[in-house]
């Protein structure tokens, strides 16, 4: 275990998770003046050290650097069942998935807090832009080819360049990331000479440049080079690394169930207690109510349920010349779709290129206007990837429904060291298949106005993924359909908080959750202040 | 265990081929049954074995005295597709891992690694795509007009 920053002995506060949203409530509380711990599960990794590069070595789910799993790469990694998933993916470490997420940085769709929200879109915006200030996030104001050409597409079947955060109609525009703004005219690609993005493409394999920055000035804001180490820098939060929560600690008081602290295991194999004034849940939207589950805390009718994927596809077509789509940040440019979803362009390296493109459902048959449809094997395949190079690949994000009976409950038998694992079950409904079949359709007319060959079109037809999870804890006005209220306190256990993309109503239309996660943890961390510290 | 080794070489290939059945290197170039076994008793100690176990069966319920190893492509392709479409999940799950473990076992870096995970030569699936590997940055953009 290494403690990063001051030992807190007696914190106000314990955060359990250091991803993309608990280190956000960790800085914002440190911030207000409170005593903060954060218990990690993972380690925290030095970029240019730890991050190569390498497809396999950081992105398997057995033993690579970004699995969901101890710090020690030979020990196994932490198990969970799926019903209806594809890839589980969840990252242990400061940053969580941050650590491999492209960087995108989209607010959500106002229109989608006109329904299940417990407040309205405009209480948001001053903590988006706060986040969006303190990341920072950047439009970039130049493309790469690939985007180009997605930008080409588009304005050639006339969707409008939208200007603005807050998108409230279809069209296109530059992708807010998460990602320092390129470095312009740069001949040497080494810090100092060079500050900001270099453009390697390495986003989801983990941000590592330009070499030789220090880690808070590597090119993509993931929390681990941004909140974390503002967190510690305010001289009030220590970050337990290798600290497995495995209950949350609750006593009865005149007025209910209260959480008083967490009991976690260190990378020792102690089982530790620390006590707080307040616990706020952040391991992610499987292990939050995984914990809460295991912590025998009320069943509450919405506890584990209402998840949201946004059903990721992958949809591609083939070029006569190079079109490079791992050559820039992993996506630089969109497409929304309010109502639907969206659409991007993906910079993937020949791995994650062949596993999201060529490993979905099984068709007889493509359906038009795709020459090759869901799994492929074999010959074809191989045709594929030798036109890695001249494939522009697009993923189309679906606006989902919140459906009850999708989500996380425990399993019967199958454990860890920590508590019995994770069942992650995801179905859609008819009306979410619906809605993805049109964006799908779009994906492929954006391509063919691009210019890509009729014949070359591909669906993946992908399996329900949680590379998007949000949902599992959600907010809202009634008990019965929510776990946590308005300021994302617990309905049925005070002082206890959500602070991950487990507190969200819906599936925020669609787009990326990374920054309404971070918003959202910005507003609760103000509204723990307000309710138990001033 | 060489007949382990047999089965899980023509699964791969059954995903990845190579000569004859392709004009470029697959999955057999590359040992991809060492990378497959060594992923599958990760996943669960013994996976590989009860895999190899099953998939010989499957061949001979399609053909009396056959191993899945010793059957032409499309008769594996075949008993691959039933794995796909079983009605146990579990099955289901499986297939996905395979057809993965296969994939990554040519296009990921690991046919360029040595048992130590150094990077010491072009992995194949790089060179068959025209992937250049990682680099610090990409200087032509570096330098585009906005």
């Amino acid at each position: 275990v290494s403690p990063r920053g001051v030992a807190v002995n007696r914190p106000d506060a314990v955060v359990i998770g250091c991803g993309g949203g608990g280190a956000v409530i960790a800085k914002e509380l440190a911030e207000a003046g409170l005593g903060v711990v954060v218990l990690e599960a993972g380690l925290w990794h030095e970029p240019e050290r730890d991050f190569t590069g390498l497809e396999w070595e950081m992105l398997n789910g057995f033993d690579s650097v970004f699995r969901w799993g101890p710090g020690d790469r030979t020990a196994p990694p932490w198990p969970r069942l799926r019903e209806g998933i594809g890839l589980s993916i969840q990252t242990a470490g400061v940053g969580g998935n941050t650590l491999h997420f492209g960087g995108n940085s989209p607010r959500a769709y106002p229109e989608s807090f006109e329904r299940d929200w417990p407040f309205p879109y405009a209480e948001l915006v001053p903590h988006y832009r706060k986040v969006e200030a303190t990341l920072p996030v950047a439009v970039p104001d130049v493309a790469s080819l690939r985007d180009d050409l997605f930008i080409d597409g588009c304005e050639k079947l006339g969707l409008p360049h939208l200007l603005g955060p807050d998108v409230r109609t279809a069209g296109w525009r530059m992708q807010p990331n998460a990602i320092l703004p390129v470095a312009r005219d740069a001949d040497r690609l080494a810090h100092p000479a060079v500050d900001g993005c270099t453009q390697c493409g390495e986003c989801l394999v983990g941000c590592r440049h330009p070499a030789g920055a220090p880690a808070e000035r590597t090119a993509k804001r993931g929390t681990n080079v941004t909140y974390a180490p503002l967190a510690v820098a305010t001289g009030r939060c220590e970050i337990r690394t290798g600290s497995f929560a495995t209950s949350i600690l609750t006593e009865r008081t005149r007025d209910g169930l209260r959480a008083r602290g967490v009991r976690y295991r260190d990378t020792r194999g102690r089982l530790l207690e620390q006590d707080a004034r307040v616990v706020v849940l952040a391991g992610g939207s499987v292990e939050s109510p995984r914990l809460w589950l295991a912590s025998g805390l009320p069943e509450a009718l919405a506890v584990g349920g209402y998840l949201t994927t946004h059903w990721p596809d992958y949809v591609s077509g083939e070029f006569d010349r190079d079109i490079v789509m791992f050559e820039g940040q992993t996506s630089m440019v969109r497409c929304d779709f309010p109502g639907l979803g969206f659409i991007e362009t993906q910079g993937l390296g020949p791995m994650m290129f062949a596993v999201s493109s060529f490993v979905g459902r099984r068709h007889a048959a493509p359906a038009h206007p795709f020459t090759t449809h869901g799994r492929l094997w074999g010959n074809a395949l191989k045709r594929k990837m030798e036109a890695y190079r001249r494939t522009l690949l697009l993923v189309v994000c679906v606006d989902d429904d919140a459906l009850p009976a999708n989500g996380v409950r425990l399993a019967e038998v199958l454990a860890d060291e920590h508590n019995r694992a994770p069942v992650i079950r995801y179905r859609p409904n008819a009306a979410t298949e619906a809605r993805r079949e049109i964006l799908v359709r779009k994906a492929a007319d954006i391509l063919l106005a691009a210019g890509a060959r009729a014949d070359s079109l591909h669906r993946a037809d992908a399996f329900p993924s949680t590379v998007h999870q949000h949902g599992t804890l959600r907010m809202g006005t009634d008990p019965s359909k929510s776990v946590l209220d308005e300021a994302g306190e617990a309905h049925l256990v005070k002082r206890l908080f959500g602070g991950d993309t487990s507190a969200f109503a819906n599936g925020i239309g669609g787009p990326n959750p990374t920054l309404t996660a971070q918003a959202i943890a910005t507003r609760t961390a103000a509204k723990i202040v307000e309710r138990y510290f001033t | 265990l060489p007949a382990q080794s047999d089965t899980l070489r023509a699964l791969a290939e059954t995903v990845v081929p190579g000569p004859p059945e392709d004009s470029t290197p697959g999955a057999g170039s590359v040992e991809a049954e060492r990378f497959l076994e060594r992923y599958l008793d990760a996943a669960l100690p013994g996976l590989a074995a009860s895999v190899c176990a099953m998939l010989d069966q499957m061949a001979a319920d399609r053909r009396r005295g056959a191993t899945f190893a010793t059957l032409h492509r499309g008769d594996r392709a075949a008993i691959l597709d039933r794995l796909w479409e079983h009605p146990m999940e579990e099955l289901r799950d499986l297939a996905v891992m395979l057809s993965m473990l296969s994939i990554a076992a040519v296009y990921s870096e690991w046919s360029g690694t040595d048992d130590d995970g150094r990077l010491v030569r072009r992995p194949l699936g790089w060179e068959l795509t025209g992937f250049p590997g990682p680099r610090f940055g990409v200087r032509s953009l570096l330098h585009r007009e906005p």
